[in-house]
Formats: structure tokens, C-alpha cells, sequence
């Protein structure tokens, strides 16, 4: 479901900096546009708050889950140095009522790359071991900086999510902190249920009370899955025309194919390090972020 | 995979035999068995008679603390005092009560650490108490607080060897899987991270084959050294005996076993107020092929019909031919040797092929066992029978389908 955003015009005649906006992606209630802000190029983000609910109540619960998913996401995005990371743009975040709807704004760094579902869409080339190793890297290292400096598990990591860039230094760059999970905050989906993306659904996420035990291995099963499907530009698990209660059940129950018979090519120990990273219980992934980041790190 | 030692009453010179010929990597000392001049003195004769580096390691034995408040306590020299005060003052008995006190527990955990900081170990060893039959548990809580508190703990000792945490489990705990599975999510997510684990597999009797030998436990210990494994921990099991290459198999840097059958399994009974009386076992022989020890005497009828049962390694000639009986000080190094040996051949860097290994092992075990009933006038004596056979399949079946892995 996507919502229909307003007019560019109305947009810019409420945020101050922006000279021009063209969309470059849309979601359920998010649009992503490409801004120029002054002499810079940055991602602009609106988010609209949506009006949902029988009761007013309800309305306002909604209401401030999204508020309150916004203002963690950009808190945390200020906060986090990792170059792994997008960073925050030139327009701090604003409420704004447009055509009688509330939306917030806020910018963050343009970055000049594709991002990863696209190219397993476009089936091109698919990547070496050393690519792939790098994708795996950069995950890493976000995920340490979330978890090791802010006790946070992003929840969504995904091919969507992540933009290959045109740059040695900084190749692969984590998106979307929308729905990442602080262990010592209140769960913001007030349903209780996951807030990610099925076919990237770590299998612990389908337990009813998964946020008791929730933690950084949930982004290490969906590192694994996000390099294998840009890898073999195959999912190691979904279908898909899976409906979502097959997804969720082959994320539970099913095997996933095994790394290896995908990229034969591939060295043995990065194929064992993926599959073992795309073990159901979360205690049989490598958990020691230091000792993977080296071996990432390591001349193959 | 290294073997070591499990230090324990009666040692004699059998550990620096051991190293001397090379078939042990190193020892586990235990306190209750040794004073501490006599620990010093033997640790220094160790390195004297190595050719190779050797680990050197200490057991607190801290577990003992609990059944300590019982006067009549089997200590030995835990409890030592000499004119220069206590062999080992780090160890009090200790009530469950007083262990839930955070200041306690790290009072204690600070003693025994610096306790081995003067002591020439390669590698510390934390307290810690048993996990009695649940990890849903008082205890299980004060076990988990020790091994959260070792890392940082032993890092104000600012010394480079490294440190274990000692994970003291009872079999029975291992029966629940959805509890063992939840108490691992959690050991294995620490932020201060010790080296590894000193794991002990507590049974309630060292002499009772059939509460080792359940497939449940044998899956439950391999299971958790997969895991820590998995996770960067290094782990020493003590006690592990014959398991000792299975659990290799799946991960454990080491194994333990000595040479009375309270240093083959642990139990907490070592520590019970004496029953007296006992007689000396019957010396025995571990068949690699068997994976079992059979009685001296059974090797002397079987090394003629079923010649499979014997290793051909060097100590076979401690058996002689004609009686098969050795001198009972020599029967742990035919015993080490042999673990060794099991060790090499089912040890490899793919969990599944050393899984394969064990299995077919398990299976060819199964087929000489039949051979012998065949062959055999009379049956074997219980201990030396084809029932662990059962466990160890099952075991390694169970193990792979907690662990995930497709057996071929």
C-alpha cells in the first residue's frame, strides 16, 4: 500500500533549504526524494502520520508510534559514526500539516549508488567472493557500531536497505534505522507484532514475545541472507509466490540452500560462515563480531 | 585436540609419565588432592620433564564450596593448614544464600583468581558453582553472575594468560532442551567475553555408566561446546574421558580424564562425607575399536579370538601376553594413549565429517561387539558391554538436529 504524497510545490513552500525535489522511492506511508538543498545534492524524507484507528485513541496510539519511530530513527542516525552508516542531511526533522495531513521531513545524505535489490532485479554480473566479502564487511561493522555503541538491532537489513557505492573506502552503506530496536526502549509497534520485512524475517522475529530475547544475531541472520541473495541472485529461502504465512514458515522450519551449491566459486570457509550464519537458532551464529570483522578483513 | 590430565588422589609419577612420553598435553590439578607445596613442587617437575610446552591448569574446585557447610564434608586439602596459614584460602564453604550476594560472589571470584596469578598455570580457571538439576534455577543464576563477572574480574589482574569460566552442569539439567537452549542464548551473547570454558557434566555417582552414557547428556554436551565454539570460546572439558573425542568433534579445544573412575566423570560425590570400605578396581583396557574398556582379563581371551579389540599403539605391550594384566599404575597411560588415538581419527575441521567419523566408529563398534558375542563362551562383564553404543549413536543424531546439521 502506497499513499499518495502532496504536490512537490506544496512540499517545498514548507521546508525551508529545498530548491527542487524529484521521487526516488515510495512506501507505505514514506516517499524518498533526491533534493537539492542549496548547492547540495541530499535524500529528503516524508513521512506521512498516518490517520488510523476506529477511536480516537487508537488514532492517537498510531499516531505517536510513528512519531516516536521517527524521532528514534533520526536520534540514532545523529549518534552513529560508522561510515557503514547513512548519515544525517542539512534539514533537521519538522511536523508540518500539508492539505490537512501531518507529515515529517527530514534529509539525509545523498548517496550516488544502486542500491542492492535493484541490482539483483537487473540480474547483471553477480558479484566476486571479494565483493561479497566487503558487503559482508560493512554489515558487520554497522551492526557493531548499532549494537556495541547503541545497544540497538536495526531489525531490517535487506538488500532494499543497502546502497552499493562507486567507492573503495566506503563500497557498501546501511539504510532505514526506521524500525531498528533499542533493548532499553519501549517496543513501538504497539501490536507486538514484527516490524520488518517477511521474506527478511529472522526466524526468532515470528515468536509472539521475540523482543525478550532479541539481539544483534537477528541482523547477523539477515546480513547472511542479504549477501547470499546478492551473491546467487537467488533467496536462500522465500519464493516468490509465497504468501506471507509460506515465508514465514520457510523462515522457521525450512533449510535454506546451502551457500555453497549457489557460488561454488566461492571459497569454502566464506560459503560455512554464510550458512552457518542462516542457522535458525540464533545461537549457533558466530556471535563474535570483533573475530568475524577480522576474518572479513583477512586476505582471502 | 589436546588431552589432559584430571589430576586426583594417588598421582604418583603417572602425570609426568604421561608428559614424558607425550600422550597428555597437560593437567587440570584439583585441590582436595594435592597441598599446595606439593602442587608447586609437582608443577615444576611437569616443566621439567616436558619436551613441548604443556597447559597447566588449576580447578578451583569452587563448586565444592556448597557441600562444604556439611562438617563432615570430604575437603582434603581444600580445607589444608599449615604454620603459614591455609593451602588454599580462596576456598570457604559457602551457602547458596550468601552467593546471591553480588559482593560475595566477586569477593570469591577475586581470591581464586589471584590465588592463580602466583601459581605457574598456563591459563586461570574461575569459580563457579554446580548447576543441580535445572537452568531455571537459583543456581543457574549465580553460575551465570560468575561467568558474567569472570572476564572483567580477571582483567584487574592485568595478566596476559588467559581465563575460563567454569560451566559446571548436572546431567539432569541437560534433559530440558528448551532450557538449556535459553541459557546458552545468553552465554553466548556476554559483553566482557572470557577466553573459554572449563565445562564439567555432573553426574550424580561416577561409578553409574547408564547417566553418562544417555543420549540426551552425550547430545547436551556436544551441544554446548558446538555453541560456545561457534561463538569464539575455547573449551577444556574436564572429566570428558572417552567423550573426550566426540565432544572434539564438535569443537572442544580439550579433554580430560585421569585414572580412578571418580577422575573419569565428575561428581559432586567426591565430596560427600566418606562412606569407607571399597575395593580396588579391576584394571581394564580401552579398545579404541570398542569404544569401551573391557577387564584385563576379557583382553586376554579377545586379543586371541577378536584381535580388532587391541590399538596397536605402544602401550599395548603394558598388557602382556598370557596374563594381559598391567601394573594398575600404568593403566591410565594405555588409557590416555588410546583417547589420543580416538582423538586423531575422528577430529577434523568439518563438524560434519568428524560427525560421519564418529558414527561409523559407533557402527563398526556394533559389528565387532557381535563378533565377540559370537565368539565368546560367556558374556562380557556389564561394564564392558555394547550399551553405550545406543547412547553414542543416538546422541550424535540428536546433537545434529539441535545443531542443524544434515547427517549423511
Amino acid at each position: 500500500m502506497s499513499f499518495i504524497p502532496p504536490p512537490n510545490d506544496s512540499i517545498i513552500a514548507e521546508f525551508d533549504g529545498i530548491a527542487t525535489l524529484a521521487e526516488v522511492a515510495r512506501g507505505g506511508f514514506k516517499v524518498v526524494y533526491q533534493a537539492t538543498v542549496g548547492p547540495n545534492t541530499e535524500m529528503f524524507k516524508l513521512v506521512c502520520l498516518p490517520v488510523i484507528g476506529r477511536t480516537d485513541e487508537e488514532r492517537q496510539t498510531y499516531r505517536n508510534e510513528s512519531l516516536g519511530r521517527i524521532r528514534r530513527e533520526i536520534q540514532l542516525l545523529g549518534k552513529c559514526q560508522s561510515p557503514e552508516l547513512v548519515k544525517l542531511g542539512s534539514i533537521a526533522p519538522q511536523l508540518k500539516v500539508i492539505g490537512g495531513q501531518e507529515y515529517v521531513g527530514y534529509s539525509e545524505e545523498y548517496l550516488a549508488g544502486t542500491n542492492l535489490g535493484k541490482l539483483i532485479r537487473d540480474r547483471g554480473q553477480k558479484p566476486s567472493e571479494q565483493e561479497a566479502r566487503r558487503l559482508m564487511l560493512a554489515l558487520l561493522k554497522a551492526i557493531q557500531e548499532l549494537w556495541g555503541a547503541h545497544r540497538t538491532v536495526h531489525r531490517d537489513i535487506k538488500p532494499e536497505n543497502v546502497i552499493k557505492l562507486p567507492d573503495p573506502q566506503r563500497p557498501f552503506v546501511l539504510l532505514d534505522l526506521g524500525i531498528a530496536y533499542g533493548l532499553l526502549e519501549t517496543g513501538l509497534t504497539h501490536d507486538g507484532s514484527a516490524p520488518c520485512t517477511p521474506r527478511y524475517l529472522a526466524p526468532e522475529m515470528a515468536r509472539p514475545d521475540f523482543r525478550r530475547d532479541l539481539d544483534y544475531r537477528s541482523d547477523l541472520y539477515t546480513t547472511a541472507l542479504t549477501v547470499f541473495e546478492y551473491s546467487a541472485q537467488m533467496h536462500p529461502l522465500a519464493k516468490t509466490r509465497d504468501d506471507l504465512i509460506q515465508t514465514i514458515s520457510r523462515a522457521l522450519h525450512q533449510p535454506p540452500r546451502r551457500f555453497r551449491d549457489e557460488r561454488p566459486d566461492f571459497s569454502e570457509s566464506f560459503c560455512d560462515l554464510v550458512d552457518q550464519m542462516l542457522k535458525k537458532k540464533p545461537q549457533l551464529r558466530p556471535s563474535d563480531l570483533n573475530a568475524l570483522i577480522a576474518e572479513m578483513e583477512a586476505p582471502v | 585436540m589436546k588431552l589432559y590430565a584430571q589430576h586426583g588422589h594417588g598421582n604418583g609419577e603417572k602425570i609426568e609419565e604421561g608428559i614424558r612420553n607425550g600422550s597428555i598435553d597437560g593437567v587440570v590439578f584439583g585441590p582436595k588432592n594435592i597441598t599446595r607445596a606439593r602442587l608447586l613442587s609437582t608443577i615444576a617437575e611437569i616443566n621439567e620433564v616436558a619436551t613441548r610446552p604443556v597447559d597447566v591448569l588449576f580447578d578451583p574446585q569452587f563448586y565444592a564450596a556448597i557441600p562444604a557447610v556439611d562438617p563432615a564434608a570430604s575437603l582434603g586439602s581444600l580445607q589444608n593448614e599449615t604454620a603459614d596459614g591455609r593451602d588454599y584460602p580462596y576456598f570457604e564453604a559457602r551457602r547458596r544464600s550468601q552467593l546471591l550476594s553480588e559482593k560475595q560472589l566477586m569477593a570469591d571470584l577475586d581470591a581464586t583468581l589471584s590465588f592463580q596469578r602466583d601459581i605457574a598455570v598456563t591459563g586461570f580457571i574461575a569459580p563457579n558453582i554446580l548447576i543441580p538439576r535445572s537452568f531455571d534455577s537459583a543456581e543457574a543464576a549465580i553460575s551465570m553472575d560468575f561467568i558474567r563477572n569472570t572476564r572483567t574480574r580477571h582483567a584487574r589482574l592485568k595478566d596476559a594468560r588467559p581465563v575460563y569460566a567454569t560451566l559446571a552442569i548436572a546431567r539432569e539439567a541437560l534433559l530440558d532442551k528448551e532450557e538449556l537452549l535459553r541459557f546458552l542464548n545468553d552465554v553466548t551473547v556476554l559483553d566482557d567475553r572470557p577466553d573459554g570454558f572449563y565445562l564439567l557434566i555432573g553426574v550424580n555417582s561416577s561409578e553409574a555408566r547408564s547417566e553418562v552414557y544417555h543420549a540426551d547428556v552425550i547430545a547436551g554436551w556436544m551441544y554446548i561446546n558446538h555453541v560456545l565454539r561457534l561463538n569464539g570460546y575455547r573449551i577444556i572439558n574436564g572429566f570428558s574421558d572417552i567423550l573426550t573425542p566426540f565432544v572434539g568433534a564438535v569443537g572442544a579445544e580439550a579433554g580430560a580424564t585421569g585414572w580412578w573412575s571418580n577422575l573419569r566423570a565428575f561428581s559432586m560425590d567426591r565430596f560427600a562425607p566418606p562412606l569407607g570400605g571399597g575395593r580396588l578396581p579391576v584394571e581394564r583396557y580401552l579398545s579404541c575399536a570398542l569404544l569401551n574398556r573391557i577387564t584385563f582379563y576379557e583382553l586376554d581371551q579377545l586379543r586371541l579370538l577378536t584381535p580388532e579389540v587391541l590399538n596397536g599403539l605402544p602401550t599395548d605391550k603394558l598388557y602382556p601376553e598370557g596374563s594381559s594384566q598391567p601394573q594398575r599404575s600404568q593403566e591410565v597411560l594405555q588409557s590416555w594413549e588410546a583417547i589420543r588415538e580416538l582423538n586423531n581419527r575422528f577430529v577434523r575441521s568439518s563438524v560434519k565429517t568428524s560427525l560421519s567419523l564418529c558414527l561409523s566408529a559407533v557402527q563398526n563398534a556394533r559389528e565387532l561387539y557381535a563378533r565377540i558375542d559370537f565368539a565368546l563362551p560367556q558374556s562380557l562383564d556389564p561394564k564392558s558391554n555394547e550399551q553405550h553404543l545406543d547412547a553414542l549413536e543416538e546422541g550424535i543424531v540428536l546433537f545434529a538436529s539441535l545443531a542443524e546439521i544434515d547427517l549423511p
